[in-house]
């Protein structure tokens, strides 16, 4: 005897953006979402909805050309959860040391969104670059 | 005979908690994490730093848990989850270090210490961990949060999956 407890969706999630995406200038960005392996509905090229709650975990990588401080977070319904542990501060014209990484439970049919943001004292010749595959939004439906 | 299609819920569950200030632990860098926040799995704690995980509820688990330090010169710190029940440290090193600038944050690799507790590793017991400190350099404190001018309020998380 087996049941499947998911009948019809794959009990992961795992969304991307496939390409790379780039800003100048200091301000808070909703980042691009455009590529699902697996459940996840992606609208407006950014925002994500699940028919479950969910486990989510973001990543981020990529470069700035500055020192700066430079974290994310998810977003559910417009209000920002989580803030990762800003990886970029103090690294001047490098990649990010390691991938910056955030996390948020969510519920059915929340609007997921991810954002990066950029610390005022930056400068608003601060450039970043986020390598295609980032951000990843990975987790579990929970049901 | 017949099959009845069951449609019962998955048994996975998260939690999501911030970490907190605390003292160290025997003279160890211990990280602290709200424990009110604990509420959907079946992981309990009575101090913020100390995280029972039960024999009873015949469940795997896996903990995910970040520290943030901050220093007056560059410093490092390794840190991973300790089972205290048979003293031993379990699952993958998390790693930080600190700039001069103690409000700055310069993970070099993963910032994440994780661990995996499968039901076949209780052996009737509960199992209690701690996410501590393995080695350090330099000068690190734990702050548990860092604030810089007004906007950023950084700080470290665990994340508690229950199948």
């Amino acid at each position: 005897m087996s049941y499947k407890n998911f009948e019809t969706s794959s009990p992961l999630v795992a969304c991307y953006n496939s390409t790379s995406q780039s800003t100048t200038g200091v301000f808070d960005k909703i980042m691009s979402i455009d590529s699902s392996l697996f459940s996840g509905e992606i609208s407006g090229g950014d925002t994500i909805t699940l028919d479950y709650k969910a486990a989510l975990m973001g990543d981020i990588y990529g470069q700035t050309n500055n020192s700066l401080g430079f974290w994310s977070s998810f977003h559910l319904n417009g209000t920002r959860q989580y803030q990762g542990l800003d990886v970029c501060s103090g690294i001047s014209t490098a990649s990010f040391k390691a991938p910056e990484q955030f996390f948020t439970n969510s519920d059915v049919n929340d609007q997921i969104e991810s954002e990066w943001r950029v610390h005022p004292l930056a400068g608003s010749g601060t450039s970043i670059y986020i390598t295609a595959g980032y951000p990843r939004l990975t987790g579990i439906l929970l049901k | 005979m017949t099959f009845v299609k069951s449609f019962v819920k998955s048994s996975i569950k998260s939690d999501i908690l911030q970490n907190k200030e605390g003292a160290d632990i025997d003279g160890t860098m211990t990280a602290h994490f709200d424990r009110t926040q604990l509420s959907n799995t079946d992981v309990t704690s009575s101090n913020d730093y100390q995280f029972v995980l039960p024999a009873s509820s015949g469940s795997s688990y896996i903990l995910e848990g970040g520290l943030i330090i901050s220093a007056s010169s560059t410093s490092t710190i390794t840190f991973q989850w300790y089972d205290e029940t048979n003293s031993k440290f379990i699952g993958y090193k998390g790693f930080l270090a600190s700039q001069t600038d103690p409000n700055q944050v310069d993970p070099w690799y993963n910032t994440l210490a994780s661990c995996v507790v499968l039901s076949s590793d209780f052996s009737g017991s509960d199992i209690t961990l701690s996410l501590r400190a393995v080695s350090e350099t330099g000068s690190a404190t734990y702050p548990a949060t860092l604030t810089f001018s007004g906007i950023r309020n950084t700080k470290a998380i665990l994340r508690i999956l229950q199948t």
